[in-house]
């Protein structure tokens, strides 16, 4: 697998730390977002899947030259599990999210709003086409609701109308670039998953 | 042959009656396409629900025959695959037989638009496998 790992300084790295310290605090003050008591995001460990040992990023460029590469037969890839809180990379490290959302009731409306960048330079992550996909185990999917995604300005994206139609911990599941083939590992293809309680 | 036709033309009937027993799930009187099982035997009718299908939740119907007749008592497994981005579903469908050769499967969840394959593994007095290709706009 081919990844652009950014090392930095002890000092740097501690920072950092301390910005994520703040920031789990401060995602499980506000990370839910209204609802009720437990309703919306959940909190728990900060995502670190794209940190390396040495405190270092790992970041998967991409390229659309390979968004149309054939398919291979390389097996199912597992899907790793969400993450909490409301902020990470996708699976592969090549974005950063940060997501939020209108309040989280059963049976009603909510509309997410997601941010992109690309992990490489910190641009936006432009024209992704973002998918939503939510679930509650795996043999119940959210209903249909006519989920639409409309992006303005470039990189944030708003997803809706989304309906949860029974209490428990969904996933709730963002997919970029679905056009593009997620074999090959520069391709933009990407997704990324939260947790998300609905009371 | 005729008790195939015979077949197809009673769900035919029982697809345009309205719901169903089953979580309330109709289909139209037309079958959305027919395909052949993997050694030739056996010919699956396949409805969608809504028909034809479109990005979501859908429920998909079969009815399942061999020469003589309906092929009933199968145990069938149902796998949504997109081969072009060589992923699956996170949601497994629900499968269940409603008799006569019908088998409904509840929850197909197919997220992504694009060319999905709904792989069908069929054991029973017969064991064998099928595709149903699934064109999601």
């Amino acid at each position: 697998m081919f990844s652009n790992r950014v090392g930095r300084g002890a000092s740097s790295v501690l920072v950092e730390s301390c910005l994520l310290v703040c920031g789990a605090v401060a995602m499980v003050s506000c990370g839910s977002t209204g609802g009720g008591a437990d309703a919306g995001f959940v909190a728990g460990a900060m995502d670190m899947h794209c940190m390396a040992e040495d405190g270092g990023s790992i970041v998967q460029s991409t390229s659309m030259a390979v968004c149309h590469q054939p398919e291979v037969d390389g097996g199912v890839p597992e899907a790793p599990p969400p993450l909490f809180n409301s902020e990470g990379d996708d699976d592969d490290c090549k974005y950063h999210l940060k997501v939020s959302s209108t309040p989280v009731k059963r049976n009603e409306n909510v509309t997410f709003t997601l941010v992109g960048t690309n992990k490489t330079d910190g641009t936006s992550m432009v024209g992704a086409d973002t998918l939503f996909e939510g679930f509650l185990s795996d043999t119940h999917p959210a209903p249909n609701s006519g989920t639409a995604t409309t992006e303005s300005p470039n990189g944030t994206y708003t997803i809706g109308p989304v309906k949860f139609d029974a209490p428990g911990r969904w996933t709730v599941k963002f997919h970029f670039f679905h056009h593009c083939t997620d074999a090959a590992e520069d391709s933009p293809h990407g997704h990324v998953a939260f947790s998300v309680d609905v009371p | 042959m005729p008790r195939q036709l015979l077949l197809v033309t009673l769900l035919a009937a029982c697809g345009s009656s309205g719901p169903q027993a089953d979580g309330g799930v109709s289909f139209p009187v037309d079958a959305l396409m027919s395909v052949s099982a993997r050694s030739g035997a056996l010919t699956i009718a396949v409805w969608t629900s809504p028909q034809p299908p479109t990005r979501g939740v859908l429920a998909v119907q079969l009815a399942v025959t061999n020469a003589t007749g309906p092929v009933e008592g199968l145990a069938i497994a149902a796998t949504p695959w997109m081969a072009d981005h060589g992923h699956g579903s996170s949601v497994n469908p629900v499968v269940s037989d409603q008799g006569a050769g019908v088998y409904l499967l509840t929850e197909v969840y197919l997220a992504m638009p694009g060319r999905w394959d709904l792989q069908l593994t069929l054991d029973g007095a017969t064991n064998d496998s099928a595709t149903v290709p699934l064109q999601i706009p």
